[in-house]
């Protein structure tokens, strides 16, 4: 931007930022910084003492077998969701691309489960998943115990996975279709003129050019799938059985709110917000490298 | 696309429909079961196809819960940090797009930090300091002149507690910032020429130019806030405080107690449900811009 | 109410280490059509915007009516604007457009219709006040951008390549436009170009600017006829005008790869010169001169151009009247004394006109 386009003065654009700053500073960074204060010191439950451990609560964290098993659950949870909610939401956009009569009213109608917040999926989920009453329980009869989410801890993580990409579909959906739709019609045209088929036009033309949107939906939903999946966990599974669907971002509220370890949640939420920082610094990166490439 | 293929487009129609139905189908239960007796799901399982009796459910969840109460606080807090965001968003993108002074910079980068860390990770402090509000102000002070101060401030339980904390991010400040650098230089160039000052721009030429970024920006922070959970769930204590997301999960049966009221719950969620599909239903344009401008 | 004279004096302005402007004295003056002139990079545009004011300058002043304005805001030089791109407020009418600096001047309601309307009338803008700038044309467009420059009633108005975004047709019809408003308003106008024919037929002074400096600043007419050195001869003017290596001697002065011809002037001792002749200027068929080889023409309908061939240099020639020229034929060129411009060869400077002064 050209240096004449902007305005002078100290006052205004302090006045005009100044809102903004003072929220952040109140609900972002002091809070981001009393966690950081917490982690290093053992606090009694309600913060009212503490004493400085240095990195002892980190150690502890990282010595518990039931922080490895919130990881692995974590990277479980993530993998299989980002997965599933990526590669059906493009498979969808490419359908929506392909079939353009009635690409319209599918463009429509598939971003609705974007209104249902993950609780109320969780809700909806529990009676329409129930073992005896739900969906399932057809199948329940013809081989009982075949559906025990409640006991069998895969079929728990397969729901959450399930519910978690149905929640993410709509955004990346619109995501994609937006990216499909932008890639100018010659480059289909002349493909198609060379010969090739759609699934080859849409491995080697539509794929290669909306990838900077592929990557953006995927680490979106990786972050989500980190931090945004509590509801679906405390609606549905409250982290069980037996601790298969206890995700990070569940374990810090339960041991900070339920068990108010205050030191040993902080100290969680440090490593979830490294694990999260980097998820954002390969965003970045790769987009930036794919910016310079493309220049 | 260029060819008319019958077998591809068939092909494409099913998984379209399977697509449909899979994204569609929740919501049909919620409202076939909705619409039918307690005694008919406990006895044949789930609906699958509506009963007659969706209002008198409806009727019923709203007679028996507060749940006209959380729709209200729902609704509420939605607003309120739909206004607090855009008019935070916008002035903010304006202090960090069109001024000289270095703290175009500051306001830039401390709002863009705030990206990283999603207030679910940093929940319990953020706790913290809404249920004493003022003891960043304590600590500094004490900090500064040793004086102990004898003041503090709860959010819990309030409009302003559920929704402050959920404006302090960076997304429709980058919105708003992304869209002022589109707009050509020679606008404001044109207007200073005019004679008109950063306030006259901003209000004149910058808020009518932005219509449409404002209203995305709404739709999707509308939405956003309607479907949060985590922090209304540590936020409010009081039953008459909670949301409809947060108020639809006390619903659920407890472990002991009655035979469940499933078409109660779904009812529930029905409710919740209903006013977000509505926006997404009436706005869709706004709605689709917003989510490909802001992510989220 | 002619405008205002404007001064420049010393004026440098350096975007990191890349001087733009470097120490320009320019006057412009009162109430003249003057355009500045250059190829894109060479500090016109910058230039422009230093003397509105919305540009800061690194060294030296502008003064506009005698007063120093180097550190005055924008809005308080009385200078209004057309930008090349026209910068029309979007979702203002046409109406708010123009209106909008008269309402932030405060001026009264009827006031301001009435200035709106004068401007619309002498832009031929009436029917159109109520629409919105995405219904306009290009052209259209560019009268609303001049009619909000001149119903703030500045006695400078500034022109930022505002003709470069419209068609050939258009182009030629806003430029008699402009300087038929010019004439009637009577502000000191200032119009950055890159294009030579807006300059040669709008400018009562053309300044041509190159790297930052002027290299003349004349009426179109002695910038044509009379270069002040090698690169205003070869910048202006289509075709260009032929630059021809040769020697200066006594008062013979002969062409690398042609003849000899003799001028007024005379030197003591041989100096490797640069000649320079219109096309227009060279006479074809001639009785005595030097003999060209026809490479290739260009018809363009009123006239053609010959590309021939003088040793190894050059030498273009326009024929009116009946083609009687086929490319490899061999033909005898004059090249007319009093038509010569003559540059030092090392310099590029104007030694001085060979004989006389500009034709009339």
């Amino acid at each position: 931007m050209k240096a004449s386009a902007r305005f002078h003065g100290r006052w205004t654009p302090f006045a005009l930022g100044f809102p903004q700053l003072a929220l952040v500073a109140l609900f972002f960074y002091w809070p981001t910084l009393k966690g950081l204060w917490w982690s290093f010191h053992l606090v009694c439950p309600f913060g009212h003492c503490s004493t400085f451990v240095g990195t002892g609560n980190y150690v502890r964290e990282l010595k518990d077998p039931a922080f490895y098993a919130s990881l692995g659950t974590t990277a479980i949870f993530s993998s299989l969701g980002v997965g599933l909610s990526v590669g059906i939401a493009l498979c969808l956009a490419w359908m929506v691309e392909l079939h353009q009569r009635s690409g319209k009213v599918f463009r429509y109608l598939l971003i609705w489960p974007y209104a249902v917040a993950g609780s109320v999926l969780g809700v909806i989920l529990r009676v329409a998943a129930n073992p005896t009453i739900g969906v399932m329980g057809y199948l329940n009869s013809l081989w009982p115990g075949f559906w025990q989410p409640h006991l069998i801890g895969a079929q728990a993580m397969a729901m959450i996975v399930g519910a978690f990409a149905w929640t993410q579909i709509p955004f990346n959906f619109i995501v994609l279709v937006a990216a499909l739709r932008a890639i100018p019609g010659d480059y289909m045209a002349a493909a198609a003129m060379d010969g090739a088929t759609p699934w080859r036009r849409f491995i080697d033309i539509q794929i290669p050019l909306i990838r900077p949107q592929l990557f953006f939906v995927g680490t979106m939903n990786l972050i989500d799938s980190i931090t945004n999946s509590f509801a679906l966990v405390d609606t549905l599974t409250q982290g069980g059985p037996g601790g298969a669907t206890d995700i990070l971002a569940y374990k810090i509220y339960r041991d900070g709110f339920i068990g108010l370890d205050l030191s040993g949640s902080s100290a969680l939420s440090m490593i979830l917000m490294l694990l999260v920082l980097a998820a954002c610094a390969v965003q970045f990166i790769t987009a930036e490298r794919q910016a310079r490439r493309e220049v | 696309m260029v060819e008319r293929h019958p077998l591809l487009n068939a092909t494409t129609l099913v998984l379209l429909v399977l697509g449909l139905v899979a994204a569609l189908g929740p919501i049909y239960l919620a409202v076939c079961s909705a619409s039918v007796t307690s005694h008919q799901i406990l006895v044949h399982g789930l609906a699958l196809i509506p009963g007659d009796r969706l209002w008198e459910n409806l009727g019923a969840v709203l007679h028996r819960a507060d749940i006209g109460r959380m729709l209200l606080n729902s609704c509420a807090v939605s607003l309120i940090v739909v206004a607090g965001k855009l008019a935070l968003a916008s002035t903010s993108a304006f202090a960090s797009v069109y001024f000289h002074s270095r703290i175009r910079h500051v306001v830039f980068w401390c709002t863009f930090a705030t990206l990283l860390l999603p207030l679910e990770v940093r929940v319990v402090p953020t706790y913290a300091v809404a249920s004493d509000l003022l003891s960043p102000l304590r600590t500094i002070v004490e900090w500064l002149t040793g004086l102990r101060l004898n003041l503090s401030i709860n959010l819990l339980d309030s409009y302003a507690g559920l929704s402050l904390p959920l404006m302090a991010s960076a997304t429709g400040t980058f919105l708003f910032r992304q869209f002022f650098l589109t707009i050509p230089d020679e606008l404001a160039e044109a207007a200073r020429m005019d004679g008109a000052g950063p306030w006259r721009f901003f209000v004149d030429i910058l808020l009518p130019l932005s219509k449409a970024n404002f209203a995305a920006l709404g739709t999707i922070v509308f939405l956003a806030t309607w479907k949060d959970y985590m922090w209304p769930l540590v936020a409010t204590s009081r039953p008459e405080m909670q949301t409809i997301a947060l108020g639809t999960a006390t619903f659920l049966p407890t472990e002991t107690g009655q035979p469940p009221e499933w078409n109660l719950v779904m009812a529930a969620a029905l409710l919740a449900l209903a006013p977000p599909l509505v926006v997404i239903g009436l706005t869709q344009r706004w709605f689709v811009r917003g989510v490909t401008g802001v992510g989220k | 109410m002619t405008g205002p004279a404007i001064q420049v004096r010393g004026l440098s302005k350096r975007f990191g280490s890349r001087t733009v402007i470097d120490r320009l004295d320019i006057d412009f003056a009162a109430g003249q059509f003057t355009v500045v002139l250059g190829s894109s990079g060479c500090g016109k545009s910058t230039l422009l915007r230093a003397i509105a004011g919305l540009e800061t300058v690194d060294e030296g002043t502008v003064s506009i009516g005698g007063n120093d304005m180097t550190r005055v805001p924008p809005q308080s030089r009385g200078c209004a604007m057309v930008f090349q791109n026209y910068a029309l407020y979007p979702h203002m009418t046409v109406r708010e457009n123009i209106g909008y600096a008269l309402k932030l001047q405060g001026l009264a309601r009827h006031e301001r219709m009435r200035r709106i309307d004068e401007a619309a009338e002498l832009l031929g803008l009436a029917e159109m006040l109520d629409r919105k700038p995405a219904q306009l044309s290009g052209g259209q467009r560019q009268r609303v951008a001049i009619g909000r420059a001149i119903a703030r009633r500045q006695r400078v108005l500034l022109f930022d390549e505002p003709l470069s975004n419209l068609d050939a047709k258009l182009r030629h019809d806003m430029r008699v436009e402009l300087r038929r408003l010019h004439d009637e308003i009577g502000a000191t106008t200032i119009f950055v170009t890159h294009d030579q024919v807006e300059a040669m037929t709008l400018a009562d002074q053309v300044v041509l600017l190159n790297q930052g400096r002027v290299e003349q600043a004349d009426t179109p007419a002695t910038l044509y006829h009379r270069p002040r050195n090698l690169f205003t001869a070869g910048f202006v003017g289509t075709p260009p005008m032929n630059l021809l290596d040769a020697t200066h001697e006594g008062d013979r002065l002969s062409v690398e790869g042609g003849g000899e011809v003799r001028l007024d002037r005379r030197t003591a001792n041989a100096t490797p010169v640069v000649l320079g002749i219109r096309p227009e200027a060279v006479l074809l068929h001639a009785t005595t001169g030097m003999d060209a080889t026809v490479e290739a023409q260009e018809d363009l309908g009123s006239h053609r151009v010959i590309y021939a061939r003088l040793g190894k240099q050059r030498l273009l020639v326009t024929e009116h009247g009946p083609r009687t020229l086929r490319p490899g034929q061999t033909v005898r060129v004059g090249l007319p004394p009093q038509a010569i411009s003559l540059f030092e060869k090392a310099s590029g400077e104007r030694i001085g006109h060979a004989t006389g002064d500009v034709p009339a």
